[in-house]
C-alpha cells in the first residue's frame, strides 16, 4: 500500500497553520515533531523503491501522477471537483493495489514520481471532447502518451456520487485491472479470507481520532490484507480509518483529504460488493457517507439497513451507528459524548464539533473542541477548530495547545509505530526542503508588519500556482485581493470548481460566495435534509420560495437555533416585530449563546427599544466568554453612551472595555475620559496603547499636540519613531511635522501619500501646506490633481468616493 | 479654493455654501472638511471663520479623528484650550444621526 507519502505532503500545511496563529517558536516544536514523522515514513518509502527497482522481473510498484487536466477538462459540469477526480483516480489505485497485489505510488500524496527508468508513471485524465470517456495515459512528462480508454457513467447531478463510487469501484475490479494487465503489469488479487477479524489493537486504534492513530490502524490493515487475507472485517475496519482520516486532515491547505475520502467510500464500496445485501457493509456505507459529508446517502443506507433488520436481518448492529445517524440528523441531543458508547466517545466529540462547526455556533463549537481536547488532547483537528472560532481570548492560548500537544505527544506516538526506520539525520535531511521550499511559505510574509517586506511577498505568491486549492485555502487568494486582484480571482474561481458538492464545502461556499446562493443552499438541503445552515440560507436568501415552510420549520426546528435565529431576522425586515422576537427569544432558548443574545439585542437597536437593548447586552455577560466579547459588550454601551454624551454613564462600561487592555478597549476608556476632561486617566490609556500596539504610537503625540497636556516629549519620541518606520504610511509623518509647526518637512511625505493614493484629503492637505510655505506652483498642482485624480478615489471603511473635499479644490 | 487664489487668495469663500454642500457628505467627511476649509481661511487672513469651524469639529467629541486633533492644535496656537468646551461637550454631537434613547 501507499500511505507513506501522506506526512511529506501535510507538513508544509500544517506548518503554514500552525504558523498562522502568529507563533513562531512554538511552530518549531511542531515543524520538528511532523519533519520526523515524515522523515521515518519517508525512508521507508525510499527502501521500498530500492527493493522494487532492484527485483529482477515484473514491476512491482505502481506510480499515479496527479490529473491536472480534470477540472479544465469537465469545465462547468459536474463532477469537475477533486472527490469526483479522487474517486476515480484511486479506484485505479485500488485495482493495483487490492486486485493485483502491488504497491502504489500517489502523486497527491506527495511521492516522488520517477523521471527515467522502465516503469514510468500512469496518469488519468477525463477525455479531452468527451469527459467521461476517460483516458489512462502513461510516460515521463516529453513522453506521456494514451495507453487505453475507460467509459465511466458520470450522473448529471452532482448530489450522486453514491452512483459515481459504484461504477468505479466495479472499475476497480474489471476494467482498470484490464488495463494495468494491458501496461505490463501482473499480480494477483488478494484471498478472500471471510473469517479475518480486525485486530483489537486496531479497533483501539480506530476509536483514536488522532492522525498518527489512524495511519498507525490503516497500515496494520492493509499488512493483515497482505497476510491473512481481506474479509468484511478488514474492509470495514479500512472504510472508518480512511474516513476518519479524511476528517482530521480535511482542514489543511492540501487535497490529500480528498484521497483518503475516496478511498474510505471505495473500500465501503468493495465491502458492500462482496458482502452483498448485508447490513454490515450498509452501515459501513453509511458511515463513509457521513464522513464524506454526504448525509442524505448516508441515512438512505441506515434505511435499508433498518428495513432489513425489520425483516430478519441478524447482524449485529455497531455501537457507533447510532452516533453517525445523530450526526446526519445534526441531532445534538443524541450525539451526547457522555452517553456515547465504550470507547466512541472519541467519535462523538469529533463528530459533535463538526456539526457545531458546519451550524456555524460559534460559542458551542469552541465548547465542543475544548471539551473533546480533553479527552484526545493531540486531535489537531478540534485545535484547529478552538482557533478558527476562538476570540483573542482563546486564540492566545489555542494557537499554542495544538503545538504543544504536538510536542508532547508525536515523538511517542510516531516511536510507538512498528516497521518504521529510526535515523533522524536520514529523515531529516529528506524532509527539511520539504518546509524551506514550501509554495506557499511567501504566504507566511504577506503578514509581515514592515510593508516592503508585504508587499515583496505578494508579489512572491503571485508567481506561484497552487495546484487542488481548496476553499479552506482562500486566505491565500485574500492575500492578493489588493495586489493582484485578477489572480485573487482566479484562484478563487479554482478553489470554487474543485469543491465538491459535500455539507462541509457547500457551507464554506455559502460563506464565501454570495453569488452561489442561494443555488447552494438547495443543493446542500438535498444532500443534508437536516442541515441548519442550509435552512438558514435560504430562509435568509430566499424567503420567497421557502416562506411557505417557515412555520413548519418553526415547529421543527425547536432544537435548531440558528434556524430559528433566521427566521426572527427574516421577520424582523418584515416588520413582523412580534414574530421576530418570539423566534429571537425562542433562538436564545434553545441555544444560550453570545451570537443569539447579539442578534436579539441588535434586533431591539434597530426598532430603537435601547433599554431592551441595554438590557440583553448586560445578559451577554453572564455568558462564558471565549474571546473578548465581555469587553466589546461594554465598549459597546459605553459608546451608545458617550454618542449621547453621558459620560459618567459611559464611565464604569468604559473602564471594564479598557481591562482587557485591547486598542479599542483603551480608545473606548481614553474618548470617554476626554469627555469628562480628566486628562491624566485619558493620557493613560493612549500612552498604554502607543506603547502596546505597534502601529498606534501616534495616538498619544496627537492627544498631548491637542490638549496641550500630557508628557509631549516621551509621546513626540515614541511618534518620532513610528514614522521612521518602512511600515509607516507616508501621511502620517506628514501629519506629525504639521503638528510639529515644520511644514516644510511636512511637505514630501505628504506629497507622496497623495502619489500613492489620489486621496483628495491629502491632495488638500498638501496644497495647504505649500500654500501655508508660500510654494505656491507646489500648491496649485496639487489642487489640479484633487479635481482631476480626487473623482476616482474610493476610500475608508465603505470605499466610497470624497466628492465634498473634491469640490474644495477647484 | 483655486477660484478665490485666482482672485487674489483673499479668503472670500462663501463658507456657508461650502458647509452646506459638504452636509452632503457623511460625518467624518463634513468634519474634513470643516477642518481644510478652516485652515484655508486662517491661512487667508479670516481667522475667526476659522474658529468658528474648528469649534465645530471640537463639538463632535469625535476626539480620536485627525481633523479634531488638528482643529483642536490650532484652536490652541490661538489660544483656545480644550478645558473651555466643557459645556460644549454636554451638547449632542452636530453630525450623529438621531438616535432615540
Amino acid at each position: 500500500m501507499n500511505f507513506i507519502g501522506m506526512d511529506l505532503a501535510l507538513i508544509p500545511d500544517m506548518v503554514i497553520f500552525l504558523l498562522e496563529g502568529n507563533m513562531k517558536a512554538k511552530a518549531c516544536l511542531a515543524v520538528l515533531g511532523f519533519l520526523l514523522l515524515s522523515c521515518r515514513t519517508d525512508v521507508v518509502s525510499a527502501q521500498a523503491a530500492k527493493r522494487s527497482a532492484g527485483e529482477a522481473g515484473p514491476i512491482r510498484v505502481i506510480y499515479l501522477e496527479k490529473s491536472p487536466h480534470w477540472a479544465d477538462r469537465f469545465g462547468e459540469r459536474a463532477h469537475r471537483d477533486l472527490l469526483s477526480q479522487e474517486i476515480v483516480r484511486q479506484s485505479l489505485l485500488l485495482a493495483a493495489r487490492d486486485e493485483l497485489g502491488l504497491t502504489t505510488r500517489d502523486a497527491w500524496l506527495g511521492d516522488p514520481m520517477p523521471i527515467r527508468g522502465d516503469n514510468p508513471p500512469l496518469e488519468i485524465e477525463p477525455g479531452a471532447k468527451v469527459p467521461s470517456e476517460l483516458e489512462i495515459l502513461r510516460g515521463f512528462p516529453a513522453s506521456q502518451a494514451v495507453i487505453a480508454h475507460a467509459k465511466i457513467r458520470f450522473p448529471y447531478e452532482t448530489s450522486c456520487y453514491p452512483d459515481v463510487i459504484a461504477v468505479a469501484e466495479r472499475l476497480s475490479r474489471s476494467g482498470f485491472v484490464e488495463v494495468l494487465k494491458q501496461a505490463g503489469f501482473r499480480g494477483k488479487p488478494h484471498t478472500r479470507q471471510a473469517d479475518a477479524k480486525v485486530p483489537e489493537e486496531v479497533e483501539r486504534l480506530l476509536a483514536e481520532m488522532t492522525f498518527t492513530s489512524q495511519f498507525q490502524a490503516i497500515r496494520a490493515l492493509h499488512k493483515a490484507t497482505c497476510v491473512e487475507g481481506e474479509s468484511a472485517g478488514l474492509l470495514g475496519a479500512l472504510t472508518r480509518g480512511y474516513a476518519n482520516l479524511g476528517v482530521l486532515t480535511e482542514f489543511y491547505w492540501h487535497p490529500a483529504h480528498q484521497v483518503f475520502t475516496a478511498r474510505a467510500l471505495l473500500y465501503a464500496e468493495r465491502m458492500a460488493s462482496q458482502d452483498k445485501g448485508s447490513n454490515r457493509a450498509r452501515w459501513h456505507k453509511a458511515y463513509a457517507f457521513a464522513l464524506a459529508g454526504l448525509p442524505a446517502a448516508a441515512l438512505s443506507e441506515l434505511k435499508d439497513a433498518s428495513d432489513a433488520a425489520d425483516q430478519g436481518s441478524a447482524a449485529e448492529q455497531p455501537a457507533w451507528v447510532d452516533l453517525i445517524a445523530a450526526y446526519c440528523r445534526h441531532d445534538l441531543r443524541k450525539l451526547d459524548p457522555a452517553k456515547a458508547p465504550a470507547r466512541h466517545s472519541p467519535l462523538a466529540w469529533l463528530l459533535t464539533y463538526r456539526a457545531l462547526e458546519l451550524e456555524k455556533s460559534d460559542d458551542r463549537a469552541i465548547e465542543a473542541a475544548k471539551a473533546g481536547l480533553r479527552e484526545m488532547p493531540d486531535c489537531y483537528r478540534l485545535h484547529e477548530g478552538v482557533c478558527q472560532f476562538g476570540g483573542v481570548g482563546v486564540l492566545h492560548e489555542g494557537t499554542l495547545a495544538g503545538l504543544v500537544a504536538a510536542g508532547r505527544k508525536l515523538y511517542a506516538r510516531v516511536g510507538a509505530m512498528p516497521d518504521l526506520p529510526t535515523s533522524p539525520d536520514e529523515f531529516l535531511s529528506a524532509a527539511e526542503p520539504l518546509v524551506k521550499e514550501h509554495p506557499y511559505h511567501v504566504f507566511l510574509a504577506t503578514h509581515a508588519w514592515d510593508r516592503t517586506t508585504q508587499k515583496k511577498a505578494r508579489e512572491e505568491l503571485a508567481k506561484i500556482s497552487p495546484e487542488g486549492i481548496e476553499l479552506q485555502a482562500l486566505p491565500l487568494c485574500f492575500a492578493l485581493a489588493d495586489s493582484a486582484p485578477e489572480k485573487c480571482i482566479e484562484w478563487g474561481k479554482d478553489a470554487s470548481r474543485h469543491a465538491p458538492s459535500t455539507e462541509r464545502n457547500l457551507g464554506l461556499l455559502l460563506e464565501s460566495y454570495p453569488d452561489a446562493r442561494p443555488a447552494a443552499a438547495w443543493r446542500l438541503l438535498q444532500i443534508s435534509p437536516y442541515s441548519p445552515m442550509a435552512k438558514f440560507c435560504l430562509i435568509t436568501f430566499d424567503w420567497k420560495n421557502t416562506e411557505k415552510l417557515a412555520a413548519e420549520w418553526e415547529k421543527q426546528e425547536v432544537g435548531h437555533s440558528v434556524v430559528l435565529s433566521a427566521l426572527g431576522q427574516q421577520y424582523s425586515k418584515l416588520g413582523r416585530l412580534e414574530d421576530a422576537e418570539r423566534c429571537l427569544k425562542a433562538a436564545i432558548e434553545a441555544s444560550p449563546v453570545m451570537g443569539h443574545y447579539g442578534t436579539l439585542a441588535a434586533f431591539y437597536q434597530e426598532h430603537g427599544k435601547m433599554d431592551q437593548w441595554v438590557a440583553t447586552m448586560e445578559k451577554m455577560l453572564d455568558l462564558p466568554d471565549y474571546g473578548l466579547y465581555h469587553a466589546r459588550i461594554r465598549a459597546s454601551i459605553a459608546g451608545y453612551y458617550t454618542n449621547h454624551r453621558q459620560w459618567q454613564k459611559a464611565r464604569p462600561y468604559a473602564e471594564g472595555a479598557a481591562q482587557s487592555y485591547s486598542a479599542w478597549g483603551l480608545e473606548c476608556a481614553s474618548d470617554c475620559y476626554e469627555g469628562l476632561q480628566q486628562w491624566e486617566e485619558a493620557e493613560q490609556m493612549l500612552r498604554a496603547e502607543a506603547e502596546r500596539y505597534r502601529g498606534q504610537e501616534l495616538g498619544w503625540y496627537y492627544f498631548c499636540k491637542r490638549t496641550g497636556r500630557g508628557d509631549l516629549k516621551s509621546a513626540g519620541d515614541l511618534a518620532r519613531k513610528a514614522i521612521e518606520s518602512p511600515a509607516e504610511d507616508p501621511i502620517a509623518a506628514a501629519a506629525h511635522w504639521c503638528l510639529e509647526n515644520q511644514p516644510a518637512k511636512a511637505l514630501p511625505p505628504a506629497e507622496k501619500a497623495f502619489a500613492e493614493t489620489n486621496n483628495p484629503y491629502s491632495g488638500l492637505f498638501v496644497a495647504l501646506v505649500a500654500d501655508e510655505i508660500k510654494e505656491n506652483h507646489r500648491r496649485d498642482a496639487a489642487l489640479r490633481q484633487v479635481v482631476t485624480k480626487g473623482p476616482g478615489y474610493r476610500g475608508g471603511p465603505r470605499n466610497e468616493p470624497r466628492p465634498e473635499l473634491v469640490a474644495l479644490g477647484p | 479654493m483655486a477660484g478665490d487664489l485666482a482672485g487674489g487668495g483673499k479668503g472670500e469663500i462663501d463658507v456657508l455654501a461650502a458647509e452646506k454642500a459638504a452636509s452632503k457628505g457623511n460625518a467624518d467627511e463634513q468634519m474634513r472638511v470643516w477642518q481644510v476649509l478652516a485652515k484655508y481661511l486662517d491661512l487667508h487672513g479670516r481667522p475667526e471663520q476659522a474658529i468658528r469651524l474648528w469649534k465645530k469639529c471640537i463639538a463632535t467629541a469625535r476626539f480620536r479623528a485627525f481633523p479634531y486633533t488638528v482643529a483642536a492644535f490650532e484652536l490652541l496656537r490661538h489660544g483656545v484650550r480644550l478645558d473651555q468646551f466643557k459645556v460644549l461637550l454636554q451638547q449632542s454631537d452636530p453630525l450623529a444621526p438621531q438616535t432615540k434613547q
